[in-house]
């Protein structure tokens, strides 16, 4: 039972009360709440306030600068399926979160931050590149997500610190593929779920980005095997050598993933469809016919 | 057509449920629960607890320690020895939750663990000390006509199956609950209450009171699909011991997890087919070893197992038919009624043998299983005639006008080259009403219509209102038979004081036993019509003479009559991942002449959809004991997104001993879905599944299997 | 701490733990026992409940979170002519059996209309996909759901 939490003006309020209390911060509250609840009652810390900051307008924002997109972490999942400067990707990703009700209040603060690594829009920003905004007082930082994120459930951020935002490079990708592969088609937590991006100059492919979501500790991407698929490839390979290439590029990725068994799917699965995803979406980047 | 009397309230969320009862100086309990599957419990430490707050163990049970279902052999709180994960141990009570929950990480249960026997195999191999007598067989059943291995002998070909099915959860959105009110030397129970006959009896032994002391009154009812049953018994019990000790009002609310790990749910299955064929591809035998994997003690798994080997062959006639059943105890919460009872699993295993069986003999599977359906005149299983015509050739062309399944079956593209669309179809049968002449079960189950000085007329009966609409059905009879507008006929939520125990609702057996009950008391009703002041007339159910019923050797009618049905389930799968989406559902069924066809399809589009979960994705699986998917993101029914609209259609076929014709039509519809979608997953991929449900990752492992043999 | 907020349309200021669940002091505190539990982790719906109009579940908002906001309830609800519309729509398609997860069906429903004058089926089931119900299999709510949201188009007879 707690009688007070906090409730900042603004968030140079905000700022100042979280370098003095480290509050747990309350964003959307739909995992903060679970979390927290047990028996009809709420203990989120015993020992540190709560801090509302959902309320906070400077981190409701969506906003553009050149070349890029920044998302307050406030912004509901709900907003930014509806704002117009938000790529189609990521809206189409929010559209296989949760529920309806659930994207009015949840943001991508709290998808982020929850670090889990079945956390759907963190694939996504880890393809683009994205950062997380974080400030204190007297600090303003811009981490590359999964140096955020050091683990499952666990990030890197300093009691005293916000994270703000997003930034995201505006970039749009020849190809652009997701998948969350779940128990139904609503309201369902990833089993395993992929991000891939391919960009083409002349038809040679330039910049190939492959994220996967729920089969390790954190989500994984490996700047290793983008690079090896993309220094293999001489834009003259004949079919055989492209898939003999694919081959080999899936066998790297299938020694990086780490799934687990659990409650929601086995480490078996998870696995196997990350790399028949991968394939899938390989193939038709290096215009190779599909096989199962 | 009659829009039933509650549904304004149920919009408004006032309709009388549990959730909006409270009393002055109510206390909330909580109920601390075994941790591990089995175990002595060395001891108990209790922390010093604030006046006001009460610990409650097994010493302060005035009466009996023991929680009755049908037998009385397990503890209502433990004693010295636990035996399922979430057996209750102690109870909290007191105001605050928050205090309660502060004693409850205060106690300390120092136990001794022992291993637990987890599965089927364990259960009848013995290495484990047996959970339940010497060999941890619950209950079993079963009966041969004709001369089952002679057939084998002589058959050409013989064919063996094994089917696995899962747990499955009720899932009612209003979780178990229960209030205890103590007044002067009587205690009354609220609840959610399927059944409310069995509620004063099951407090009254606790208690140590005769039961008339005991009043059970009904709540309007979240739903139940037989969760609501023989399970509110512990519940109430520990509500009313808490009130016991207190004295005051004690309320007991699970939470979902709560639910989910310690209330009963849909037995899963191990069965076993074994089928010989004749030079005409006719099955000449079948034999059927159904063991049901039960929990650890009695519970209700002899009756679900009953229904299980009554209705094993299905819609099928066999002239040799062996059928064993075994409900087999372990060391995890008791499994129990669940809509269905025991014949979804054992439909799953006939029909996917059957298909498989006619796939092997090279045959169409739907053309094969038709050419084996029982026609009127033939003997069922149990050797019972079938008196009414069974219309499985009208529910099947129906099925398939509405689906085009013979047009699509075996010959769909899907969208693209990583989608593989697929059509099934299943033929079932569920009997109902069970017949209970010369049994032990028989005894008077009256229930009373009472015309008011005013006019009105009231239906007193402790049968109830699950959200089904009985309510709605039964004023509709009384109505159509005294003709006065039904907004003049009542019935209230139960009140053992006030109504007559007519038994309650369960087992299919309302409209067609208790709804001509009414249908006779109402023409008698009519018949003293003019007669002034109050009249009340008192009917028992009757069951039509003709039956006749060998208990002992499983031999005559087992039921008083059949509902029967089919359904074509359509899907798309993923070849990438092995997700299954269903994409169409068609569904016929004979339930006799529906009183109220907009309930009666209501009926059948949520069954369906349970069974369909049930098939597609509802995995709850015991780990050492420890049940999985405890919450409900982690144990997920479909949402409106993973199913499509569903197109159905009833084969008019009036029976002439139910009310204006009608049949059951409560469990019916869960029968077939899964087997369908398990023909529909078959046909998609050309593998054969064995098991529900049917997760993406055993279909993983089929497609692999597959792959790798060709 | 002290929380103001409006429900149905009436200020509330409460003394109460900021934590506390919003499904528990609208029950609890205000009594308004329409707002339903069903999963306590905002997996169901059955708390649906309108946040500044939008569809929110209080079984996973902090009372101390709806400071200065608008949150109507079933109770608040009914009195709306969408309310009227939606529940006949539903009584008369047969759309409901238990009830349990009605209110929060009909919120979710009316918000849905709100915000989209002819749904299609498709949307009609996305949009309602976080309300599970046991007992109908969803088929004659999403009928409900189209019924009601033609007839709002028509002009009320009321």
């Amino acid at each position: 039972m707690k009688d007070t939490a906090l409730r900042p003006r603004d968030l140079e309020e905000a700022l100042i009360l979280r370098r003095e209390t480290g509050g747990i911060l309350y964003a959307g509250g739909t995992d903060l709440m679970v979390r927290s609840a047990r028996w009809g009652t709420v203990n989120a810390d015993a020992d540190r306030p709560v801090m509302f900051i959902g309320h906070l307008e400077e981190l409701r924002q969506v906003a553009t600068e050149p070349g890029f997109l920044v998302i307050g972490t406030c912004a509901t999942l709900s907003s930014l399926r509806g704002h117009p400067d938000v790529p189609v990707l990521l809206k189409r990703i929010i559209g296989s979160m949760a529920s309806p009700a659930v994207r009015n209040m949840a943001t991508m603060g709290g998808n982020v931050c929850n670090a889990s690594p079945a956390g759907d829009t963190i694939p996504y920003l880890l393809a683009m590149n994205g950062t997380v905004l974080c400030a204190s007082t007297d600090d303003q930082k811009e981490i590359p997500v999964n140096e955020f994120i050091s683990g499952p459930g666990t990030t890197i951020l300093a009691p005293d610190e916000i994270v703000t935002g997003f930034r995201i490079p505006r970039y749009q990708f020849d190809y652009e593929f997701h998948k969350k592969v779940a128990a139904r088609r609503a309201n369902a937590l990833t089993k395993a779920s992929i991000v891939g991006l391919a960009q083409k100059i002349d038809d040679r492919l330039v910049d190939l980005r492959l994220a996967f979501g729920a089969v390790g500790p954190k989500v994984v991407r490996s700047l290793d095997c983008e690079q090896a698929l993309l220094d293999s490839l001489s834009g003259t390979n004949g079919r055989y050598e492209r898939e003999e290439i694919l081959a080999a590029v899936l066998r790297r990725y299938a020694r990086i993933l780490s799934p687990i068994d659990d409650q929601r799917s086995t480490a078996d699965y998870r696995g196997t469809v990350a790399i028949r995803l991968a394939r899938h979406f390989l193939k038709e980047v290096l215009g190779l016919s599909y096989q199962p | 057509m009659t829009v039933r009397d509650d549904a304004w309230a149920k919009c408004c969320g006032k309709a009388g449920y549990m959730d909006e009862l409270s009393f002055p100086g109510m206390l909330h309990v909580m109920v601390v629960r075994s941790q591990l599957p089995r175990a002595g419990i060395r001891s108990v430490h209790v922390p010093a607890v604030a006046s006001g707050y009460y610990v409650i163990d097994s010493t302060d049970i005035p009466g009996r320690n023991v929680c009755a279902i049908l037998k009385q052999d397990f503890p209502l709180l433990a004693e010295d020895r636990v035996s399922f994960a979430g057996q209750a141990i102690l109870l909290i009570a007191g105001p605050e939750r928050d205090r309660i929950l502060e004693i409850n990480d205060g106690i300390r249960i120092d136990y001794e663990p022992e291993e637990p026997v987890i599965t089927i195999e364990d259960a009848e191999e013995g290495r484990i000390p047996p959970v339940f007598g010497t060999d941890n067989v619950i209950a079993s059943i079963g009966f041969e006509r004709g001369d089952v291995e002679k057939t084998f002998i002589e058959s050409a070909r013989v064919f063996e199956d094994e089917f696995r099915t899962g747990y499955q959860e009720h899932l009612y959105l209003e979780t178990l609950r229960a209030i205890a009110v103590p007044e002067e030397g009587r205690m009354t129970v609220y609840g959610p209450f399927q059944i409310p006959d069995i509620v004063p009896v099951a407090v009254s032994i606790p208690l140590g009171w005769n039961t008339d002391r005991i009043r059970a009154r009904v709540t309007t009812i979240g739903g139940a699909f037989g969760g609501k049953m023989e399970t509110t018994t512990q519940i109430t019990c520990l509500s009313a011991l808490a009130a016991y000790v207190t004295q005051r009002p004690c309320s007991i609310v699970y939470d979902r997890e709560e639910d989910i790990t310690t209330t009963s749910k849909r037995h899963p299955s191990r069965i076993r087919i074994k089928s010989g064929v004749d030079q005409n591809k006719r099955v000449r035998a079948v034999k059927m070893d159904i063991d049901l994997l039960g929990g650890a003690c009695f519970g209700s798994s002899a009756v679900v197992l009953d229904s299980s080997v009554k209705m094993a062959t299905g819609p099928y006639r066999f002239e040799n038919v062996s059928v064993r059943g075994r409900a087999l105890a372990t060391n995890h919460i008791m499994p129990g009624a669940t809509r269905g009872f025991g014949v979804v699993q054992t439909t799953f295993a006939i029909e996917t043998h059957m298909s498989h069986v006619a796939r092997q003999l090279g045959i169409d599977p739907l053309d094969f299983r038709l050419g084996h359906v029982l026609k009127q005149g033939d003997r069922t299983s149990t050797d019972a005639v079938l008196r009414d015509q069974v219309k499985i050739p009208e529910i099947v062309k129906s099925v398939d006008a509405m689906s085009g399944y013979r047009a699509k079956r075996g010959r769909q593209a899907g969208s693209d080259a990583t989608v593989k669309k697929g059509i099934g179809i299943a033929l079932y049968s569920f009997g109902a009403p069970h017949t209970v002449k010369g049994t032990l079960r028989a005894r008077p189950r009256p229930l009373i219509l009472r015309r008011t000085g005013s006019g009105d007329v009231v239906i007193l009966t402790t049968i109830t209102e699950l959200g089904q609409g009985i309510v709605t059905v039964f004023r509709e009879i009384a109505s159509r038979i005294l003709d006065i507008p039904i907004e003049r006929i009542s019935m209230d939520n139960p009140d053992t004081d006030r109504d007559p125990s007519t038994l309650g609702t369960g087992a299919s057996l309302g409209v067609t036993l208790f709804g001509k009950s009414v249908e006779r008391a109402a023409r008698k009703l009519k018949d003293r019509w003019d007669e002034p002041g109050e009249i009340e007339v008192m009917e028992d159910y009757v069951e039509p003479g003709y039956l006749e019923w060998d208990d002992k050797r499983v031999v005559g009618d087992a039921f008083h009559t059949y509902s029967w049905g089919a359904v074509a389930v359509e899907v798309s799968v993923d070849l990438l991942t092995c997700e299954v989406q269903v994409t169409g559902v068609w569904a016929a069924h004979d339930i006799g002449r529906p009183i109220n066809d907009r309930l009666a399809e209501g009926q059948v589009d949520g069954a369906l959809v349970q069974g369909l979960g049930f098939g597609l994705m509802e995995v709850l699986e015991s780990k050492e004991g420890i049940l999985q998917q405890s919450r409900l993101r982690d144990y997920t029914i479909p949402t409106m997104r993973d199913i499509p609209a569903i197109r159905q259609f009833f084969v008019i076929n009036p029976y002439s001993e139910g009310p204006f014709g009608a049949k059951s039509v409560g469990e019916i519809p869960t029968i077939g879905a899964a087997a369908a979608l398990g023909e529909a997953v078959a046909d998609a991929l050309g593998i054969e599944v064995g098991r529900l449900p049917i997760t993406p990752e055993y279909l993983l492992d089929l497609v692999r299997a597959k792959e790798a043999s060709s | 701490m002290t929380i103001a907020f409006v429900v149905n349309g009436r200020p509330v200021v409460l003394e109460t733990d900021p934590l506390r669940r919003l499904i528990d002091v609208l029950r609890e505190d205000l009594g308004l026992t329409g707002v339903k539990e069903g999963c306590g982790e905002g997996e169901c719906g059955a708390c649906s409940v309108l946040i500044d109009e939008r569809p929110a579940l209080a079984c996973i908002v902090a009372v101390g979170a709806v400071e200065g906001r608008h949150v109507v309830t079933i109770e608040g609800y009914q009195e709306r002519d969408l309310f009227r519309k939606v529940a006949s729509a539903f009584s008369e398609t047969g759309a409901l059996q238990c009830g349990f997860c009605t209110p929060g069906m009909i919120i979710a429903a009316g918000a849905l209309i709100d915000a989209c004058s002819d749904p299609d089926e498709e949307t009609i089931r996305e949009a309602l996909s976080g309300n599970l119900c046991r007992c109908t299999g969803y088929n004659r709510i999403v009928q409900a759901v189209m019924r009601a949201s033609r007839e709002t188009k028509e002009p009320s007879s009321l």
